[in-house]
């Protein structure tokens, strides 16, 4: 199978390297503000914060993808990870309480 | 540890804990010389070669980093199994020896920088791999007490308590002293010598070292929060999997440019981008924690432990998670590869994903050998951290700056060709960016001399605060 990698213009190498680096930061941003949100240490209005980093996560890696000069299928594909990451924190977060709900603190239990 | 009295065990793991510190110091020392030789290359010339400093900068993090991750075995195997360790007179000679072996080899390396390449070479004076240049006697020798250590740990949990944390650890120390024998036979073709290389490098620091720090990280969460060991158990489970997960296959990242298959594209693409995932998981764990515990009361039983493992859970992110994903898809790798990227992801990945969390272990040690119920910190201890944390994302950020300009210099400019290499190298912001990698790691090197300090001394200067002393005048 033959792979092809499409030349990339150095003038789009700094949007390349500051896409990539905010990815993970609205990816971070929107864990943390989830989090913060769930465990009622943020007013439930931030959510709004935690989804909003989520759609500019979005749009940063369709952003990426183009800047990648990607293939059609591979900028699907992109999108289709994103839609499992806005799930990504609900399920740690789900198995992370119900891990403390199962094993509440007992003294005896640490150490 | 049985009241204040060390396990015999523990006494070992403090002689690896000091022998790490002072590679440490060393790795510091020969990454000092390679950074001036980066302005001034004449620097040391014919005296200690830029090649062979740079060797002995990243081997001596290696070694240092291997040191200090079996001490902190020794020093957590008792007190989970709840026994002393099987074989420790063993361990001992083993702890000797690798000793006498790592200074053998600093020594050859030192000795003879130049000379022909021949079979006696591999055997007797380096093996030539990036990372793991060991000559093969000491290679075999290394294999000799890694099995010492495996037997040690092995027949420990077996006859004490098997806790989680151990378990874990049992199967993480097997693949990681089994990687290590990829790395020891030679073929002549250097696409596959590289593909089976990268097995130890990559299999080492981004799956089992990790799934390593983590259960180390759990038993330091347990000693300095009290946090619940069965959640920190269970979810360490949860993190070995995702971890694995992403980290296994991300291995392709390296098989770019080696000359393997060009699916290997695809592979490293898919695998590299997923690698960030555990950290997100693992960061809303410690923010979950933290949250829940907050205002309860909870006080954290060793602060510098403490601190060293939260600069390790944001340096491991921001290292491994920010500075790896910018250059990893082989779309942007193509023009990043050999450049100082790598070098820039390098520093803060390692830093945050290892080096914190083994000095957060030497200071559990240090708690444990002076008996202390309560570890503060002190302001020596408040500089180390400081400084060498600082130091070392600033340096990331002058090595990103040098990096950045042999991308679009050398690789954009000149099409990676030898005029684009010298071009970049005599660039300003390249210069300027490696200078102001020499200022920065001075700054480590002066939170160094702070740290040992502290190592040595905190439990001497633990600070009083204001409602003891009114306790204790009353």
């Amino acid at each position: 199978m033959e792979y092809y990698m499409p030349d990339i213009p150095s003038s789009d190498f700094l949007a390349i390297f500051v896409v990539s680096a905010l990815i993970i930061l609205f990816g971070m941003a929107y864990a943390g503000f989830f989090t913060l949100v769930k465990l009622k240490l943020l007013k439930r209005a931030f959510m709004v914060a935690a989804y909003g980093s989520w759609l500019v996560l979005v749009g940063l890696m369709f952003y990426l993808g183009e800047l990648l000069r990607v293939e059609p299928y591979t900028q699907k594909v992109l999108i289709g990870a994103m839609v499992g990451y806005l799930i990504f924190p609900h399920i740690v977060y789900f198995l992370v309480d119900r891990l403390h709900e199962r094993f509440e603190r007992k003294p005896s239990e640490s150490q | 540890m049985q009241g204040n009295k060390l396990y015999q065990s523990q006494e070992l793991a403090i002689k690896y804990f000091t022998v790490a510190i002072i590679l440490f110091g060393a790795q510091l020392l020969f990454g000092l010389v390679a950074a001036i030789q980066y302005l001034y290359p004449d620097f040391l010339f014919n005296t200690l070669d830029f090649s062979i400093a740079r060797m002995l900068h990243i081997n001596a993090l290696v070694v240092w980093l291997l040191y200090a991750m079996i001490g902190a075995v020794y020093w957590l195997l008792p007190d989970e199994a709840g026994i002393e360790v099987v074989g420790i007179k063993l361990a001992n000679i083993a702890f000797y020896i690798l000793t006498a072996a790592v200074a053998v080899v600093v020594l050859v390396y030192l000795f003879v920088q130049v000379g022909p390449g021949k079979e006696s070479t591999i055997w007797f004076i380096t093996e030539g791999r990036e990372y793991i240049e060991a000559p093969r006697w000491a290679d075999i020798g290394i294999v000799a007490v890694v099995l010492v250590f495996l037997y040690n740990v092995y027949a420990t949990v077996m006859r004490g308590r098997q806790t989680g944390i151990l378990t874990v650890l049992m199967a993480d120390l097997i693949a990681l002293a089994g990687l290590y024998l990829a790395g020891m036979f030679y073929t002549d073709n250097i696409a596959v010598d590289q593909y089976w290389w990268w097995w130890v490098v990559h299999l080492w620091v981004e799956a089992t070292w990790e799934v390593y720090v983590a259960a180390v990280g759990g038993y330091i969460l347990i000693k300095t929060l009290n946090a619940n060991r069965k959640v920190v158990e269970m979810w360490l489970w949860i993190e070995v999997a995702m971890m694995f997960g992403s980290g296994i296959l991300g291995l392709g990242h390296h098989y770019f440019w080696i000359g393997t298959p060009e699916y290997w594209w695809e592979i490293g693409a898919l695998f590299s981008a997923l690698e960030p995932v555990p950290l997100i998981g693992l960061f809303v764990h410690v923010l979950y924690d933290w949250g829940k515990e907050r205002g309860k009361g909870n006080e954290i039983k060793n602060v510098p432990a403490f601190a060293w493992l939260t600069v390790e859970t944001f340096g491991n992110f921001l290292g491994a998670g920010v500075w790896g994903f910018m250059h990893t898809l082989p779309q942007i790798n193509l023009y990043t590869h050999g450049t100082q990227w790598p070098a820039a992801h390098g520093h803060l990945a390692f830093y945050g994903a290892y080096v914190a969390i083994m000095i957060s272990a030497m200071y559990i040690a240090v708690q444990g050998k002076a008996g202390l119920e309560r570890l503060k910190m002190t302001k020596a201890g408040w500089w180390a951290i400081s400084l060498i944390s600082v130091g070392v994302l600033l340096m990331t950020v002058s090595l990103t700056v040098a990096a950045y300009t042999q991308t679009m210099v050398e690789r954009g400019m000149h099409g990676a060709t030898w005029e684009g290499y010298f071009a970049a190298q005599s660039n300003m912001w390249f210069l300027q960016g490696i200078g102001w990698r020499l200022v920065t790691g001075l700054a480590v090197i002066v939170g160094y001399g702070f740290l040992v300090y502290d190592l040595i001394t905190c439990p001497k200067h633990q600070p009083v605060e204001e409602g003891e002393t009114a306790a204790a005048a009353a």
